[in-house]
């Protein structure tokens, strides 16, 4: 490949509300650059993202897909986040490592609930965006209406590049506005377009949204500010240079368009992500911590190799893949072992792979800005920052999960699932970081914690498929508990005479309440040498057995109060 | 042997002359919705034995904090979705026990009796 550079490397995140179209769009962008044949169709069960069968069979997407693409001497790296709501966590990772946003938002059903999610990660994670509404060959399109909720529900600073050319049955294609020129499409799907001069009815629009392009690029630069201000043209090439820094900063937030299922303007998005997308040269410095000292990493291929794991996938086939986004440096896979830095643990590196959906190909050595999978790490989790032996000692702030709000038991449905459970739930536990496991110390009930029940169903049909375990799912049981309100006394007295052996007990307990909080007390107040000591264990333990299991006799339901003994009598 | 016996007979009396009480775990929830569904969210609240402690505007969100039993929250997460069409979150902590109210006593202690008597 020779020697690559970070100021050719694009990375991005596909995120937006569940069926906006990334899937499909990232299934366009891989057709149109002649990495398939043929396009994959969410429906069928077929596309490159949504590989395992929890998703071509749900036919939505689960967890983020990496897909690389080579364009005209550059790298790309796109991340196909899922949108439900139960799955928030693996978009705000995505956003985390990717250096673009790419926001879709449907032409037809516009803004919901995930794309503000989206919107909000990517400011918390302070990620350049672009927009890019979707399903323009959709009946009831609406790009102006669309593009007018972003810019009031997000940011006036999103400004169209491409314009749509029609809609529905008549979208036509697209007009870049940079370019000022139109591409006109067939609406066949195979994506073959021709250039043209921008529609008459069109002009005016497209000059419009040139103008605000260079009008918000030019504050980029004080001169050409000035230059333009005095009604001074402003060169292409300035033009460009400035453009390129205001999406890089937020200033410009592009509105791109098209039709993915139709392959529409999918060319010129590719083309737009190849050059106007920020590289990791032009994101600069990214923070991370030695100690308590904050350290900026920037990406420099000769500076030590650093780099942050964003996703574990166990597959049962391929085994553990660790997918990284690496920071600084570069880093050969010839001989060379990876250092976890977290951990303090050395583990050998076998290859990196550049991933694209379940398939993978070798590469010899990652730079700075590359997005890449590893396989077999043994102690390496999400969060954990990679290094060199000796190298780089900083380490990159955890990446943030939500919690769980979503409880259910879980109960093995056979011994043999039982015995499978453990180590089934722990791989799953490694892979998916919203997910939480324990067992209730009081109820003994196994809990399996999550962010909805779409999503607990999903992480049990997948243990099912994959270590054939079958778990039934119950109502936690609540950890109840018991008190007494006042106080009293009883004597307890067994009596029992069977052939020559007598048995006889007779104890006098005083129940208390405690304040709240106080638990249990066992108190013995015998006058010493009033009895024999070896009975009162005997009651000790009984009553902590039955304080655990008194008048409700609930399971697991303690007892809170002080038991005071203070007689028994033998005969 | 006979102590053991005798324990529990001294128990199963005493305790019943106690005044005896179940007690729950109560949490504290703080749901963080959009202004239209503030009066459905507190509404719900009354009806899961729930009470409101305070209220505070972030921009166009409302965030409701409230006291609720656990046995009373364990599908909130699917409820709130469907209440608020996806846009309210919420988060859930252990606050303190508290007693429940004898009706629902009798009732949860009914339910497991029947359990209990088999395991026996
Ligand atoms: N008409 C039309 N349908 C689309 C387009 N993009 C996606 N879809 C359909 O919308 C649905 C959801 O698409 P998908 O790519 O899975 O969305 P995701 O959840 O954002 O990944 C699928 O049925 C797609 O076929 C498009 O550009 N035009
Ligand atoms: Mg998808």
């Amino acid at each position: 490949m020779g020697a690559r550079q970070p100021e050719n490397t694009r990375s991005f995140a596909l995120c937006a509300h569940g069926g906006a179209g990334k899937t499909s769009l990232a299934e366009a962008m891989l057709f149109c650059n002649g990495q398939t044949t043929r396009m994959g169709v969410v429906q069928n069960g077929n596309t490159v993202s949504d590989f395992q069968s929890e998703e071509q069979k749900r036919q939505i997407s689960i967890s983020t897909s990496l897909l690389t693409l080579e364009r005209k001497g550059k790298m790309l790296f796109a991340l196909d986040a899922p949108g439900f709501a139960d799955f928030t966590g693996e978009m705000s990772a995505a956003i985390r490592v990717a250096d673009t946003a790419v926001i879709l938002v449907s032409a037809v059903g516009g803004i919901e609930v995930q794309t503000s999610r989206a919107w909000e990660y990517a400011e918390h994670h302070n990620a350049p965006v672009t927009f890019y509404i979707s399903k323009m060959d959709r009946e009831n399109a609406d790009f102006d209406k669309v593009l007018a909720d972003i810019k009031d529900q997000f940011s006036p600073n999103a400004l169209p590049v491409f314009l749509p050319i029609g809609s529905a049955e008549k979208l036509k294609g697209i007009v870049d506005v940079i370019k000022n020129k139109a591409y006109l499409y067939n609406l066949d799907g195979t994506g073959k377009f021709t250039e043209a001069e921008v529609p008459a009815d069109m002009a005016d629009a497209a000059a419009k949204a040139h103008e605000a392009l260079v009008e918000a690029a030019v504050e980029m630069d004080d001169e050409l500010m000035e230059k333009y201000l005095e009604g001074e043209s402003i060169s292409d090439q300035d033009f460009i240079r400035t453009l390129k820094k205001a999406i890089a900063s937020k200033r410009i937030m592009p509105v791109l368009t098209g039709s993915a299922t139709q392959n529409v303007g999918v060319h010129q998005m590719l083309d737009f992500i190849t050059d106007y997308f920020p590289s990791p040269v032009d994101i600069g410095a990214i923070e991370a911590f030695d100690g308590d000292n904050k350290v900026e990493v920037l990406p420099d291929v000769n500076a030590p190799f650093s780099a942050l794991c964003f996703k574990v996938m166990v597959d049962p086939y391929v085994g553990k893949l660790s997918f990284i986004r690496a920071y600084s440096g570069t880093l050969s896979s010839e001989g060379t072992n990876i250092y976890n830095v977290k951990k303090g643990d050395d583990e050998r590196i076998s290859s990196f792979k550049l991933m694209c959906g379940k398939d993978g190909k070798d590469v010899k050595e990652i730079i700075a800005g590359d997005i890449v999978a590893i396989p077999k790490l043994q102690s390496t989790k999400v969060g954990h920052t990679l290094a060199t032996k000796g190298g780089a000692g900083y380490l990159f702030p955890h990446i943030e999960f939500p919690k769980p709000v979503y409880s259910v038991a879980v109960v093995a449905k056979t011994r043999a699932d039982e015995d499978k459970m453990g180590n089934a739930i722990s791989k799953t536990l490694e892979e998916d970081r919203s997910l939480t496991f324990e067992k209730n110390p009081e109820t003994h009930d196994n809990v399996l914690s999550g962010m909805g029940d779409m999503h607990i169903d999903i992480v049990l049909s997948r243990m099912k498929e994959r270590y054939g375990i079958e778990l039934e799912t119950k109502t936690p049981q609540v950890p109840y508990r018991e008190t007494i309100r006042k106080t009293a006394e009883a004597q307890g007295k067994h009596k029992k005479q069977s052939g020559g052996h007598g048995q006889y007990g007779d104890v006098y307990i005083r129940y208390s309440p405690l304040e709240r909080g106080a638990g249990f007390e066992f108190v013995d107040s015998i006058k010493g040498g009033a009895v024999p000591n070896n009975f009162i264990p005997a009651v000790e333990r009984t009553s902590r057995v039955h304080g655990v299991r008194s008048f409700s006799r609930l399971p697991g339901c303690r007892f809170q109060s002080r038991i005071i003994f203070w007689k028994l009598s033998r005969s | 042997m006979s102590f053991k016996l005798a324990t529990r007979l001294s128990f199963k009396k005493g305790i019943m002359d106690a005044s005896p009480v179940l007690l729950e775990p109560i949490m504290n929830v703080e749901v963080t919705v959009p202004d239209q569904f503030m009066g459905d969210v507190m509404g719900d609240f009354n009806s899961r034995r729930g009470r409101i402690m305070g209220m505070e505007a972030h921009g166009k969100l409302q965030v409701v904090k409230a006291q609720a039993p656990l046995a009373e929250m364990f599908r909130y997460a699917i409820i709130l979705r469907s209440m608020t069409s996806g846009e309210g979150t919420f988060s859930m902590e252990y606050s303190h026990y508290e007693e429940v109210p004898a009706d629902i006593a009798k009732k949860v202690i009914a339910a497991h009796k029947k359990e209990d008597e088999e395991e026996e």
